[in-house]
């Protein structure tokens, strides 16, 4: 019996200690598959920056990319266009030159005429090269062979040399003439398919250049166009269309570093900072045409100067040949200002596109001289005057845009946590809480603390060291271990029995009091926690408001901007700051000879 | 923030009918209009005249069934005379504020019903909830083919 005891006692204290030995070893595995479980988490997160870091790399490799060919594109188009059309250049600056000539009467006949001929040999099937020559003639006293080359221009292009002899006779104080060739250039106009030269009218207009007699006529031309062409909706609607176009365009980039958490936090975030950026284009657009209508053109000193200008521009515009060329070459400006972005580039393209077309409605001149001069060849004082004209169509644009934006406005703004954290090596998700911050800020904080405050108890209750079970097994082992030895002697089982209580209550109390300490340290770390997303929930509830109060500024804008729309009726007529100039100098001194009759349109024809 | 937090009415008047006829159940957004032809055409889209504009800002004075079966009566029949289509109702900001049950009418058809931030407004009203929210529009007419139309404080309004 003596030596069962011994045996048994020894054998029970081998199982005690295997026992307490796995249940370290599990404890030790536990903790390692928890930071198993971290490093992983930590690793997939630098994946996932380290993939979006890797993918703006590519976006901006491929943006860089794509502005070297463009810029290299741009090169190439502009060799393209020299070499095909840098010839019309010449002529271009010969035909200013020669009537610069015909002023100062610096230049001999012979020298005249020599040039418009060498032009006209170089030149074939440009319209201005017998232009030239008939000017050159004119200058000579040649009616004969002015006019024939005055025959010849108008074959070539009846548009561009009706308007150049109306530009030059009204130049040269003939105004009878010039008015002719005006009202015939006006009669043979198809108002849904004008010429890119049409341009020059709507200058000559602005710049007052064709005198009351050619101003009325004009206006009475031009009101009953647009009277025409606004019958049609379609042609109305595709006005306005240019014009939303426009607005739209103007929208400011995103305001997310304003609002960093309110970004993080409101699923409708992106819906807010687009409508912000569009509600701010308000400003923009009152900012950018204000500047187009209040800048004071400043006139030349001589009226000569201004018809000069628009001449420049007449005989200056490229064909209709050149604009293949010329719409590649807009487009790939337009790739390069908007640093390499195709699909940001080809809209500010398509918004110009229609300057670039062969012949134009009579509204689109009226359209593009006022969004995009530039492209149709337009001045300042010619685009105010456009801007004016086009109000209508501007306010229906900034309505419906306005509009727009504000139907688009979510009726509620809200926050979404759902957040993973890693606490005492375990990881603790929290499950999705969304709030509405209509509720109420308060309402807000208190329905997100009751959310982590159940969700923190059940994750702190699975941390908890099960104390009771194992006080129990305890007894229980205890009890049997007296139950059995008992049997055998009582004596033995007392000790063997409080042994076993002692070394499983010593092991018990240490695991109880490590296990105490991972729990606060887990309570701590997700108390903390909460208080973080309670002080990001606030930051975006501060930062809604703000957003509020911008939106609300930028909006308020409308007002501004519509009243300024509202004002452009009147400027409408007579801005022109050569309002009812004519030139009344005398003849000028190069021509002595008086204008040849082949110089009128009607014996033209 | 607390501009979209007012509340909301939808007015829907009823054209000038036999008074009585009750049209719709309380409770609902119904419109007298629904189902008849709408002629949209340009003059839809002319200024609203001074005096339609003072009719339809008196529905807060509309605080019985007879008064706003009155105010119903007015507005549809102005828009009638006026553009020759009435909308299916109107949608405006709220001014009484809460609580504003005390102003759900429902006579012949014609509903004045009030709206908390939260509760959904039926289609095609729905539409334009967020316009009317805005200080830029005095109400915003509903058709009954959906479009929407707001209405300036100037009497002007927005093309579609």
């Amino acid at each position: 019996m003596n030596q069962v005891d011994p045996l048994l006692h020894r054998k029970l204290q081998e199982v005690g200690n295997l026992v307490s030995h796995l249940g370290e070893q599990v404890r030790q595995v536990s903790g390692q598959v928890a930071g198993v479980d971290t490093r992983q988490q930590q690793a997939q997160t630098e994946l996932q920056q380290l993939r979006a870091d890797f993918l703006a790399y590519v976006q901006q490799a491929g943006r860089a990319s794509v502005v070297q060919r463009a810029e290299t594109r741009i090169g190439v188009i502009k060799d393209d266009l020299d070499h095909e059309f840098g010839h019309h250049k010449t002529v271009r600056r010969t035909a200013v030159g020669m009537l610069q000539a015909f002023d100062t009467g610096l230049v001999t006949e012979e020298t005249v005429r020599g040039v418009s001929e060498e032009l006209m040999i170089q030149t074939p099937r440009y319209w201005l090269a017998p232009a030239l020559v008939a000017l050159a003639s004119w200058a000579a006293d040649d009616p004969t062979l002015c006019s024939r080359a005055v025959d010849e221009a108008f074959r070539r292009s009846p548009a561009h040399t009706s308007l150049l002899f109306t530009l030059v006779l009204r130049r040269q104080g003939r105004q009878e003439a010039a008015h002719r060739w005006l009202r015939h250039y006006l009669l043979v106009q198809d108002p849904a398919a004008l010429g890119r030269e049409f341009a020059v009218i709507l200058e000559a207009l602005a710049q007052g250049a064709f005198g009351p007699a050619g101003r009325e006529l004009l206006a009475t031309t031009l009101d009953q166009w647009q009277r025409t062409l606004l019958d049609d909706t379609a042609a109305r609607d595709r006005q306005v269309a240019l014009w939303r176009a426009e607005i739209d365009s103007l929208a400011a980039p995103t305001a997310r570093a304003d609002h960093p958490r309110l970004a993080q936090l409101s699923p409708q975030w992106p819906q807010l900072d687009a409508i912000l950026g569009k509600a701010r284009a308000q400003q923009a657009l009152l900012d950018r045409y204000r500047a187009v209508t209040e800048r004071e053109p400043g006139p030349s000193t001589r009226l000569e100067d201004a018809v000069d200008d628009i001449l420049d521009q007449l005989v200056g515009a490229y064909d209709t040949d050149e604009l293949p060329l010329r719409r590649d070459l807009e487009l790939q400006h337009a790739v390069v200002a908007h640093d390499g972005d195709m699909d940001a580039a080809r809209r500010a393209y398509d918004a110009r596109a229609a300057a670039f077309e062969q012949t134009l409605d009579y509204l689109t001149v009226q359209s593009a001289s006022a969004l995009a001069p530039e492209t149709i060849g337009t001045s300042p004082a010619t685009r105010r005057l456009a801007v004016a004209a086009c109000r209508e169509w501007l306010d229906e644009a900034q309505g419906g845009f306005t509009r727009d934006y504000r139907a688009a406005l979510p009726p509620a703004v809200e926050a979404r946590f759902d957040s993973t954290h890693s606490v005492a090596g375990t990881m603790f998700h929290l499950p999705p809480w969304t709030g509405s911050f209509s509720d109420g800020l308060p309402a807000m904080e208190h329905s997100l603390d009751a959310h982590w405050e159940q969700h923190a108890k059940s994750f702190l209750d699975s941390l908890a060291y099960p104390l009771r079970r194992h006080l129990l097994i305890l007894g229980a082992s205890v009890l049997a271990v007296l139950l059995v030895v008992g049997q055998i002697s009582w004596p033995v089982a007392l000790v063997a029995a409080g042994l076993l209580a002692l070394v499983r209550g010593l092991l018990l109390q240490q695991q109880h009091t490590k296990a105490q300490a991972l729990h606060r340290s887990a309570r701590q770390a997700l108390h903390q926690a909460k208080r973080d997303s309670l002080q990001q929930l606030r930051a975006a509830g501060a930062e809604l408001t703000d957003w509020y109060e911008s939106y609300r500024a930028a909006d308020a804008v409308d007002a501004d901007c519509r009243a300024f729309i509202t004002s452009l009726s009147a400027a409408a007529p007579g801005g022109s700051p050569f309002e009812g100039r004519v030139v009344d100098r005398p003849a000028p001194a190069a021509p002595a000879a008086p204008a040849p009759a082949g110089l009128g349109k009607d014996s033209h024809r | 923030m607390a501009h979209t937090e007012r509340s909301r009415r939808i007015v829907a008047p009823g054209p000038a009918r036999a008074p009585g006829r009750v049209q719709g159940t309380p409770g609902r957004v119904v419109g007298p209009a629904t189902g008849r032809p709408l002629a949209v055409g340009a003059g839809l889209f002319r200024n609203r005249s001074a005096a339609l504009l003072g009719t339809v800002a008196r529905l807060d004075q509309a605080v019985d069934e007879e008064a706003a079966r009155r105010f119903a009566e007015s507005v549809a029949g102005a828009y009638a005379e006026e553009f020759g289509a009435v909308p299916l109702g109107l949608v405006a900001r709220c001014l009484l504020g809460p609580p504003y049950v005390d102003h759900i009418l429902n006579l012949s058809g014609v509903i004045v019903r009030h709206f908390a931030p939260h509760t959904a407004m039926p289609e095609p009203f729905d539409r334009a909830r967020m316009l009317a929210r805005s200080d830029g529009y005095l109400y915003v007419e509903v058709f009954s083919d959906g479009l929407t139309v707001p209405v300036r404080p100037d009497g002007t309004v927005v093309r579609p």
